[in-house]
């Protein structure tokens, strides 16, 4: 199998029939797994932030979740993927630095608005959240096998999980 | 003494800096001026005297701003990502001279840092040349080569006259060691730290960053503070991503710094990361006489 494609911040990415999308190191970001299972379609997209602080002035779509939602979709339709019959899993979200003076820490609940945000930019566009490994403490890899479906998650000091499988049954299904 | 502020007022032409970025190369030219004139001495060490450095680099910024954009097309293609290329070249273009500066800083800030190390842990320790890179906000999380390896990470956001983040890192094995000096025992994994053994290590890192931020506050006359320090131990990448992320909420610009400091028995490395914001590069800016910056 070839190596996996990385998607980096801000980034979005789609394959079609073989290869692996990942994000590496999804720390309060979000990674959007879409999954055409008729066409074998599979997209990715490293969200940073909830929304555009202006939406004429966007540098890159996939860095807020309301542009990076209808970005992704675009860019799996182009491949041919049916967009209204997309399942979704959501990976990250997670307040990272958790050591720290209790109450004198600085807000930082960027992670769950993330979460918020993606969760409303999907219901948005009428897509229902198949599985999802959000919140937290730790920062996630997450990685989609376009061929066979597979959502996998890693962390750094638990063994890696299958969170879910589009193609077949939901083990982990939130 | 060559060089007043006022000089750099007159020379400093404005309309052709662009927006953003290029202030980060200006400010970490200019910020360090009071380092040559409260410690000549320590530009001696650049291999040239003090006033032909001075001289000599400002001549570089000068020339450097004058240039101005290369084209037009450079900021119009693709909006941010050319002028982040674009502040990428230039900061290459200046060279040695730019990027000793910012390392000279680098050195007196982080070189308090190693004396009140030594001071904490009854070690000695030593310090590497600083390195210094600017580079864009969505590549700061691949600064350790897109790193799954667990680092500790402990983060300050600046607050004060101007606002900003810092951060300071180290691998799995050099917090380790660390630990061994503090408390002559190290948790064996992540899942293990105790409580004393992360307010131990936030201790460390509130101490690299403080002296650091204490240093860039007293040479740019910029009353610079650190908020309360959290820390984290992960994927080194999802750390540094959290940063950016906090960050880019506001215009901020990435300035890495990389040091090693060594100790005697147990070597470890750590390195340090500044966002400063577009606005606090401004202020320092201004503190220098240099009023067409704003």
């Amino acid at each position: 199998m070839s190596s996996p494609v990385l998607v980096g911040m801000a980034d979005i990415k789609v394959a079609k029939g073989t290869g692996t999308l990942t994000c590496v190191g999804l720390g309060s970001c979000i990674g959007i797994c879409a999954f055409d299972s008729s066409q074998g379609i599979a997209g990715l997209a490293h969200i940073m932030l909830p929304e555009a602080f202006d939406k004429n002035h966007v540098d890159k779509l996939g860095k807020f979740a309301d542009t990076g939602v209808p970005e992704l979709l675009r860019q799996m339709a182009e491949l041919g993927a049916n967009t209204r019959r997309l399942q979704i899993a959501i990976v990250g979200g997670a307040q990272v630095f958790k050591f720290g003076t209790p109450g004198t820490a600085p807000k930082m609940d960027i992670g769950a608005r993330n979460i918020e945000a993606v969760q409303k930019a999907l219901r948005d566009v009428n897509l229902q959240i198949q599985a999802k490994d959000v919140g937290g403490n730790l920062g996630r890899t997450v990685t989609l096998d376009v061929a066979t479906g597979t959502v996998k998650v890693r962390t750094v000091s638990k063994a890696e999980i299958v969170l879910c499988n589009f193609k077949g049954a939901m083990p982990l299904a939130a | 003494m060559c060089l007043i502020p006022e000089s750099v007022h007159t020379f400093l032409p404005t309309n052709h800096r662009p927006e953003g970025e290029p202030f980060l190369v200006v400010w970490a030219i200019l910020a360090p001026l009071p380092v040559f004139r409260f410690r000549g001495p320590i530009w001696h060490r650049l291999g040239l005297p003090a006033c032909e450095v001075t001289g000599k680099f400002v001549e570089q910024v000068l020339l450097r701003l004058e240039q101005g954009p290369r084209s037009e097309s450079d900021f119009e293609s693709e909006g941010n990502g050319s002028h982040r290329r674009f502040m990428r070249e230039r900061y290459a273009e200046l060279g040695p001279i730019g990027q000793s500066v910012i390392k000279e800083m680098a050195n007196i800030g982080l070189g308090n840092a190693t004396t009140s190390l030594a001071e904490m842990t009854g070690h000695c320790f030593e310090m590497s040349v600083p390195e210094a890179t600017t580079l864009a906000m969505e590549d700061l999380p691949n600064l350790a080569g897109a790193s799954e390896d667990p680092f500790v990470g402990i983060y300050m956001p600046i607050s004060g006259e101007t606002t900003g983040h810092m951060g300071f890192f180290l691998s799995w094995d050099s917090a380790q060691a660390l630990w061994k000096m503090l408390l002559n025992a190290a948790p064996e994994t992540p899942d293990d730290i105790s409580e004393m053994d992360a307010s131990a290590l936030i201790e460390v890192g509130n101490i690299i960053n403080g002296s650091f931020l204490r240093a860039i506050s007293e040479f740019s006359g910029v009353n610079m503070m650190a908020s309360p320090p959290v820390m984290s131990v992960d994927m080194m990448s999802a750390m540094l991503a959290t940063m950016a992320i906090e960050a880019s909420q506001t215009h901020h610009l990435a300035i890495s710094i990389r040091t090693e400091i060594f100790d005697k028995s147990s070597s470890f490395s750590g390195f340090f990361v500044m966002l400063p914001t577009i606005e606090g590069v401004d202020m320092i800016f201004r503190n220098f006489g240099i009023a067409e910056a704003s």
